[in-house]
């Protein structure tokens, strides 16, 4: 079995790399790491769309979120890809921002 | 596509005391263009295409306040931008509208509209947004509002170049680079008693062990990049010289074995989750 020092060695190096990005693993602590690590694991489908699929989708399920439909029922695999992938939620929350602006602002549509 | 100027429709109007101005920009033929569904992959803006002709053209720009854009349906928006002339032209330029007056929103917590580069960015975003709207209207499948479509691409475009500004002078090495020092004194696991520390570190140990022994090093190094650090998918793709779709399946491909061998090691995601609650 590897030793516990080999994990904390890299928990480690995870831990001081993030004071020099946007990554908040700067400031987590290696248990914070590890509950991150084991959520996304806990996640894992057999079967998820990839971001190639999710793009395709992404605008029918922003479409349906404002308009108050269940989205977790309508496009499961679109919204689990969404809390597994960083990059696919950052453009679906910037696409979110972009609709509740055009709804505050209907001349601009 | 006409490539004549653009002129200022009777349907582009400025609020009161605002005032035009005119922007030259440079419109492209909006033909062989790269990328996947909707121009997925899209190449880093202010790249020229080779063999793509790229003229100046001027359009009417109001500065001081967004145009008013005539409402479209799904229907008018293909029709008016499948068409030439003036009724193309009029709804190239409305959309631009709905695609400029979305960015500030878009961009929020990215990029101040205030910040010097915002103009710029937000231009480049509007014209790549154009030409790969026009190349791919046979893609739009009617199944949400055309401007969430176009809007979609915008904020990818946007998002994309964003990431490749913020990483363009970091290697991957420089994101993996692994540091020294210890953790010494440092509270590891600062678990409310001491059976519960032993507890995680001994979880943890498992854990370790089976992304050692089951995860190919491209897969470990994918995984601690892009689930643990949370660096970007895109640069992380970039620099491993892949793409966001490919790594997604590699990372995809080890947390499903590590979840695999966890389950059959007794380890389940939920109780391990349970043993690190405070």
């Amino acid at each position: 079995m590897t030793s516990l020092s080999g994990f904390l060695d890299w928990l480690r190096r995870i831990f001081r790399r993030g004071d020099k990005d946007r990554s908040s693993a700067g400031e987590a602590s290696p248990a914070d790491i590890a509950r991150r690590l084991v959520e996304m694991i806990r996640q894992t489908q057999p079967e998820e769309f990839t971001c190639e699929e999710v793009f395709a989708l992404l605008d029918q399920f922003a479409d349906a979120l404002e308009r108050g439909d269940d989205v977790s029922a309508l496009m499961p695999m679109v919204r689990g890809h969404l809390e597994i992938c960083a990059d696919c939620k950052e453009e679906f929350e910037a696409l979110l921002r972009m609709l509740q602006g055009r709804a505050a602002n209907p001349q601009r549509s | 596509m006409s490539l004549g100027r653009l002129q200022p429709g009777p349907h582009i109007l400025s609020d009161a005391g605002c005032f035009f101005t005119t922007l030259h920009i440079l419109w492209s033929t909006p033909d062989r263009l790269g990328g996947g569904e909707d121009g997925f992959d899209p190449p880093a803006l202010g790249v020229r295409r080779n063999g793509i002709r790229r003229r100046e053209r001027a359009i009417d720009y109001n500065l001081g306040g967004a145009p008013v854009v005539v409402k479209r349906t799904n229907t008018e928006w293909l029709s008016d931008l499948r068409s030439t002339g003036a009724a193309q032209e009029s709804a190239l330029a409305d959309l631009r509208s709905v695609i400029m007056s979305g960015l500030p929103y878009a961009l929020s917590t990215w990029l101040s509209p205030s910040d010097p580069a915002f103009p710029s960015l937000a231009e480049e975003v509007a014209q790549e947004t154009l030409l790969r709207v026009q190349s791919r209207l046979d893609t739009f499948e009617g199944r949400s509002q055309f401007t969430t479509w176009v809007n979609k691409i915008a904020v990818h475009i946007a998002l994309s170049e964003l990431r490749r500004r913020r990483w363009k002078d970091v290697s991957l090495e420089g994101m993996m680079e692994e540091g020294e020092g210890h953790l010494a004194g440092l509270p590891v696991d600062p678990a409310p008693d001491p059976a519960a520390a032993a507890e995680r570190s001994d979880l943890l140990a498992q854990i370790d062990r089976l992304m050692r022994d089951e995860l190919t090093d491209r897969q470990r190094r994918a995984l601690e990049a892009v689930a643990v650090r949370r660096l970007p998918m895109e640069e992380v793709a970039r620099r491993m010289g892949t793409n966001r779709n490919a790594l997604y399946k590699l990372i995809h491909d080890a947390r499903l074995r590590l979840k695999r061998r966890m389950a059959e090691e007794g380890l389940m995601p939920g109780e391990v989750l349970a043993a690190f609650e405070d």
